[in-house]
C-alpha cells in the first residue's frame, strides 16, 4: 500500500535541508576544514534548493494567477493571505539583511586598520633586520675563518674542519675547490654524508669575488649560508652553514605567518564581504520564499472549506440539492459547513415537497383538461380580469376558432377577430361582468358554417377565502338538438296528416265524382256546368292535397339507408349527365384534387341531388349556368368532402335564408316546402351538413359536406 | 508564443556574448609544445608551458596564498578502428607555487614527491613550472602494432583557493588558469 505524504512535508522536508546547508555553508565560510573543502558544493546546492523553492513559489503563483483570471473561489482571499504573508516575513527579514549587513561589512572593516597594518610591516621589517643583522655577523664570522686559514695548507684545513665547525657553531662547513668540487666536509649530524652544495649560478657568482650570503630553510629551519674564498695560492672555497638561534627562527616564523595572514585577510577582504552577503541574501532568500510557500500551503488548509462551500452554494444554485460537503475540521469553518449541509438538506426537503405538489398539481390538470377535453359541451374559462384562460377542444370545435390564440384577452378581443362571435361577447360579457352566480341564456350564432344556437351557461368564481377569481362559461350546440325536435314535430304533424287527412280525400274524391256522375244528367245546362266546374275543383284539390299528403308522409317516412362506400364524383356526373341534354342549361363541375370516398346510401344522395338541380332548374326559369364544386377539405382533425352548387337563378330571399331548410318554407308559386328539408334531412342521416352559402350573391348556392370514409378511392364503388 | 521567441533570442545573445568573451579573454596559460618519445613500453613526455599570472592570482601569491595545478597526462591507444580509446597510461603531477614573505622567494613543489625548488623571481618560478619532462612513463597493456595518442591538462584547481574566493574564481576569468592540448594519435 503505497503511503501518500502531504505536499507540505515535501516543502518542510526541502526548507530543512536548505536550512542545513546555510548553516554548513556559514561554518565552511569561517574554517578551512573539511567543510571548506565543500564550501563550492554547498553554495551550488543552497543555489540549487533556492531555485527549486523558487520554482515552486512560481508555479503557484502561476496557478494563482490562472485561478484569478477565471474568478475561481477563495483565489483572492488565497492573493491577500500570500501578500501578507511575504509583507509579514519580508519586512522583518529586511531590516535583519540590511543591519547585519551593515554590521558584517563594518565589522571586516573593522580588522584591517592602518595601525594594524603598519604594525603588521613594522614586525616584519624588523624580522628581516634581525636577520639581516645575523647574516651580516655571520658573514664577517665566516670572512675571518677564511682570512684565517689563508696561510695554512690543504690538508692542514681539512684536518681543522670539525674544530672549526664546533668553534663557529656552524651546522656544517664544506671545502670547496676552484671549480666547486667538494673537498672536505664536517657537519653537525653525523648521519649527513653530503652537504647541500650550491647551485652553479651562485657559485658563478663567488668565483667572481663576490662572498655569498643568504638566509635559506632547511627542512623548515632558518639557516644562514655563506660562501667565502680562502684566498691563498690556490683558491679554495669554504661554505658554512650557521643555524639561526631557535629564538629568532621562532619569533620570525611567528611574525611571517601574522604578516601573511594578514595579508591573505586584506586581499581576501571584498571577497569575505561578498561571501556573507550572499549567505546573508539567500537566507533572506530563501526566508521569503519559505514564507510564500508556507502562505499557499496555509492557505490551501483555510480555503478548502471555503472553496467547498462556494462549489456547494453553486451547486444549490443550479438546483443539484444532492451534494453535502465533508466535514473536515471542528473549527468555525467546520461549523459553518454544518450548518450548510443542515440548510441543504431542508432545502431539497422543501425542493421534494414543493416537486410532489406540483406534480400533483400537474396530474389534477392533466385530469381536468382530460375531462374537458372529453366534454362535448364547450368550456371557457376567465380569469378575474375577464381574461380568457383555458379553453377545451369542444369550444373550438362549436366557435370555429382556436381560443388558444386568445388566451389572456377577454371576449370582445375574441369576438374582434371573429365579426360572427360578437352576439356571444356582447351577451355573455356583461353576464360575466355582472358576476352573477349562475346564469343561462341561449344565443343564436350566425357562423361561417351556419345559423348556431348555443346554450350557454355560466358562474362566476370564488376562492376559499371568497375572493373573486373569476369565471366558467359552459355553452353547448343545440343547433341540431333543437332542428331534430324541430323535424320530429314536423314528422308528427306529417303523419297526422297523413292519417288525418289522407282518408276523408278518397270519399271525398269519390263522393264528388259520384255527384257529378248522379247529377250532371239532371241538372239543366247552367246547372251542369257549375257542377261540373266545382266537382272538378274539387277532384283537383284533393289530388292536390293528396300529393301534398304524400309528399308529408315521405318527409315523415323513417330512412332506412343502405350504405356503402361512394364516390361523389362519380356519382355526380351520373346525374349531371341527365340533365346535360338541355342546351340551354350548362353545368360547371370543378374537381380538385382526388376525392376520398364517403359512407352513403347512392339512391338517397342520388335523390339529394335531383331535389337541388330541380330547384336550380326552376330558379333559373331553365336557363342558366350551374357550378357544381367537388374538393376534399380538413376541419378539427377530420377529413371531408365538400360539394357545392351554385346557380344563376333567382337566388334566395333574406328573409327566408334562415328557415330555408325548415319544411313548408318555399318561395315557389307551386310547392310543398319540403324539397330541401328532405334534402337536409337525408344529408344529416349521413353525418353531414348542408348550409346556404350567404356569401354568394349571383344565385342561390349550397354547401354540403360528408364525412370521408377512405381517403383512397376504392374499385368497389358507385 | 511571442514569449518564447523572445526567450530564445535572449538566449542566443546571451551565448554569442559568453562565447565572445571567451574567445576575446587571453589565455594565461598555453600548451605550447609537447613531444612524446616511445621507449617500449615506457614512454617520455616533454612540454613547454608557458604559465602567466593575472592581476587577481599575483596579489592572492604575494599575499601568502599558494596555487596549486593539477598536471594530468592520458595516453591512449584507439581500438577497434578508433571507435573507442583505452588508456594505457594516466597520472597526475600536482604542483604548487608559493610566495615567502621573509626570504622573499618563491617555491615551486612537487607536491607527490614533497621536492621543491626556490626562485628569486616570479618569472624564474613559472619557468621552472612551465618546462615539463615526464620520462619513464610505463604503459600497461601497450600494443606496438597501434597508434598512442596523448593529452596533457594544465589544471588550475580553483577549489584549493580560501575559501571566500573560490566561488568567485569560477566566474572570474582572472583565474582562469588553466590549458589543456591534446593528439589523437602518435
Amino acid at each position: 500500500m503505497r503511503i501518500k505524504l502531504p505536499f507540505s512535508l515535501y516543502i518542510l522536508v526541502l526548507l530543512g535541508f536548505i536550512v542545513l546547508s546555510l548553516q554548513l555553508m556559514s561554518s565552511a565560510a569561517q574554517d578551512t576544514s573539511q567543510l571548506g573543502d565543500m564550501y563550492t558544493w554547498l553554495l551550488f546546492g543552497n543555489a540549487l534548493g533556492t531555485v527549486v523553492l523558487l520554482l515552486l513559489v512560481g508555479f503557484n503563483v502561476f496557478a494563482l494567477a490562472k485561478r484569478l483570471r477565471q474568478r475561481e473561489a477563495g483565489s483572492r482571499l488565497t492573493t491577500r493571505i500570500v501578500l501578507l504573508f511575504i509583507i509579514l516575513s519580508l519586512v522583518p527579514a529586511g531590516v535583519v539583511f540590511y543591519f547585519s549587513q551593515q554590521f558584517l561589512h563594518q565589522s571586516i572593516d573593522s580588522w584591517f586598520s592602518v595601525e594594524l597594518d603598519g604594525a603588521m610591516e613594522d614586525s616584519l621589517e624588523l624580522s628581516h633586520a634581525s636577520l639581516d643583522q645575523r647574516v651580516r655577523w655571520n658573514l664577517k664570522q665566516s670572512q675571518r675563518l677564511a682570512a684565517s686559514l689563508r696561510n695554512k695548507s690543504l690538508v692542514g684545513i681539512e684536518l681543522e674542519l670539525d674544530s672549526f665547525r664546533e668553534s663557529s657553531g656552524a651546522n656544517e662547513i664544506s671545502l670547496l675547490s676552484r671549480k666547486g668540487k667538494l673537498i672536505n666536509f664536517s657537519g653537525l649530524v653525523p648521519s649527513d654524508i653530503l652537504p647541500g652544495l650550491p647551485v652553479s649560478s651562485l657559485f658563478l657568482q663567488v668565483q667572481q669575488g663576490n662572498d655569498y650570503v643568504s638566509l635559506a630553510s632547511v627542512d623548515g629551519e632558518l639557516v644562514v649560508q655563506t660562501i667565502v674564498s680562502i684566498k691563498a695560492k690556490n683558491m679554495h672555497y669554504l661554505q658554512i652553514i650557521y643555524p639561526v638561534p631557535e629564538r629568532i627562527n621562532d619569533l620570525t616564523d611567528s611574525v611571517e605567518f601574522a604578516y601573511v595572514r594578514f595579508q591573505e585577510m586584506v586581499f581576501l577582504r571584498n571577497s569575505l564581504k561578498t561571501s556573507f552577503s550572499l549567505v546573508l541574501s539567500l537566507v533572506l532568500l530563501m526566508s521569503l520564499l519559505a514564507a510564500i510557500s508556507a502562505a499557499f500551503v496555509s492557505v490551501r488548509s483555510i480555503i478548502a472549506p471555503i472553496r467547498d462551500l462556494v462549489r456547494g452554494t453553486q451547486a444549490v444554485s443550479a438546483g443539484v440539492y444532492g451534494q453535502l460537503l465533508p466535514v473536515k475540521r471542528q473549527d468555525d469553518l467546520g461549523f459553518l459547513v454544518e450548518s450548510f449541509n443542515e440548510m441543504v438538506k431542508q432545502i431539497s426537503r422543501a425542493q421534494d415537497e414543493a416537486r410532489d405538489s406540483a406534480q400533483e398539481i400537474e396530474r389534477q390538470r392533466a385530469y381536468l383538461e382530460t375531462l374537458l377535453t372529453s366534454l362535448t359541451s364547450g368550456v371557457l374559462s376567465f380569469d378575474s380580469s375577464l381574461n380568457i384562460r383555458t379553453a377545451n377542444q369542444a369550444a373550438n370545435i362549436i366557435l370555429h376558432v382556436q381560443v388558444m390564440r386568445y388566451y389572456g384577452q377577454g371576449l370582445t378581443e375574441l369576438a374582434l377577430g371573429r365579426p360572427d362571435l360578437m352576439s356571444l361577447a356582447e351577451v355573455v360579457q356583461p353576464l360575466l361582468e355582472q358576476s352573477l352566480e349562475i346564469w343561462q341564456r341561449n344565443i343564436v350564432v350566425e357562423g361561417p358554417e351556419g345559423r348556431k344556437e348555443l346554450l350557454c351557461q355560466g358562474t362566476s368564481l370564488f376562492s376559499t377565502e371568497g375572493g373573486y377569481i373569476g369565471a366558467v362559461v359552459v355553452f353547448d350546440d343545440i343547433t341540431d338538438l333543437i332542428q331534430a325536435q324541430k323535424n320530429a314535430a314536423w314528422s308528427e304533424v306529417a303523419r297526422r296528416l297523413a292519417h288525418e287527412i289522407k282518408n276523408p280525400l278518397t270519399p271525398i274524391q269519390l263522393s264528388a265524382e259520384r255527384l257529378q256522375h248522379k247529377l250532371a244528367a239532371k241538372l239543366d245546362k247552367d246547372d251542369a256546368e257549375i257542377l261540373q266546374r266545382s266537382t272538378r275543383t274539387i277532384v283537383q284539390q284533393v289530388e292536390a292535397m293528396k300529393h301534398m299528403v304524400d309528399a308529408f308522409s315521405e318527409y315523415a317516412r323513417p330512412v332506412h339507408n343502405q350504405l356503402e362506400n361512394i364516390d361523389l364524383q362519380v356519382l355526380l356526373q351520373g346525374v349531371i349527365a341527365l340533365y346535360d341534354s338541355d342546351p340551354k342549361v350548362e353545368f360547371d363541375l370543378q374537381v380538385q384534387g382526388a376525392i376520398s370516398l364517403v359512407k352513403a346510401d347512392a339512391v338517397n344522395i342520388r335523390q339529394v341531388l335531383h331535389n337541388l338541380f330541380k330547384n336550380a332548374l326552376e330558379a333559373m326559369e331553365g336557363k342558366g349556368e350551374i357550378t357544381v364544386q367537388l374538393r376534399n377539405i380538413s376541419q378539427y382533425n377530420a377529413e371531408f368532402v365538400r360539394l357545392a352548387i351554385y346557380d344563376t337563378g333567382c337566388g334566395v330571399d333574406v328573409k327566408q335564408a334562415k328557415q330555408i331548410f325548415e319544411p313548408y318554407v318555399t318561395n315557389k308559386q307551386k310547392g310543398t316546402g319540403l324539397g330541401l328539408a328532405i334534402v337536409k334531412k337525408v344529408i344529416e342521416e349521413h353525418g353531414g351538413t348542408i348550409r346556404l352559402d350567404s356569401r354568394y350573391t349571383e344565385g342561390a348556392g349550397f354547401i354540403m359536406q360528408f364525412p370521408v370514409t377512405f381517403k383512397n378511392k376504392n374499385k368497389n364503388t358507385v | 508564443m511571442r514569449v518564447f521567441k523572445s526567450s530564445k533570442a535572449i538566449f542566443f545573445i546571451l551565448l554569442g556574448w559568453s562565447l565572445g568573451e571567451a574567445y576575446a579573454s587571453n589565455e594565461r596559460v598555453t600548451v605550447k609544445q609537447v613531444e612524446l618519445i616511445l621507449q617500449e613500453p615506457k614512454a617520455k613526455l616533454l612540454a613547454e608551458v608557458q604559465v602567466q599570472l593575472s592581476d587577481s592570482a599575483q596579489g592572492a601569491l604575494h599575499s601568502g596564498i599558494p596555487l596549486y595545478w593539477d598536471i594530468s597526462i592520458v595516453l591512449q591507444q584507439a581500438q577497434w578502428r578508433g571507435f573507442w580509446q583505452r588508456e594505457v597510461f594516466a597520472q597526475t603531477w600536482r604542483y604548487s607555487l608559493a610566495y615567502y614573505t621573509l626570504l622573499n622567494n618563491y617555491r615551486v613543489q612537487e607536491e607527490q614527491e614533497q621536492s621543491f625548488r626556490r626562485f628569486s623571481s616570479l618569472h624564474e618560478a613559472l619557468n621552472y613550472m612551465g618546462q615539463l619532462m615526464y620520462a619513464d612513463l610505463l604503459m600497461q597493456e601497450y600494443d606496438s602494432q597501434r597508434c598512442v595518442s596523448w593529452a596533457l591538462n594544465v589544471a588550475f584547481d580553483r577549489e584549493a583557493l580560501p575559501t571566500p574566493l573560490r566561488p568567485f574564481s569560477y566566474f572570474d576569468q582572472e583565474w582562469d588558469l588553466s590549458a589543456s592540448k591534446s593528439l589523437l594519435c602518435e
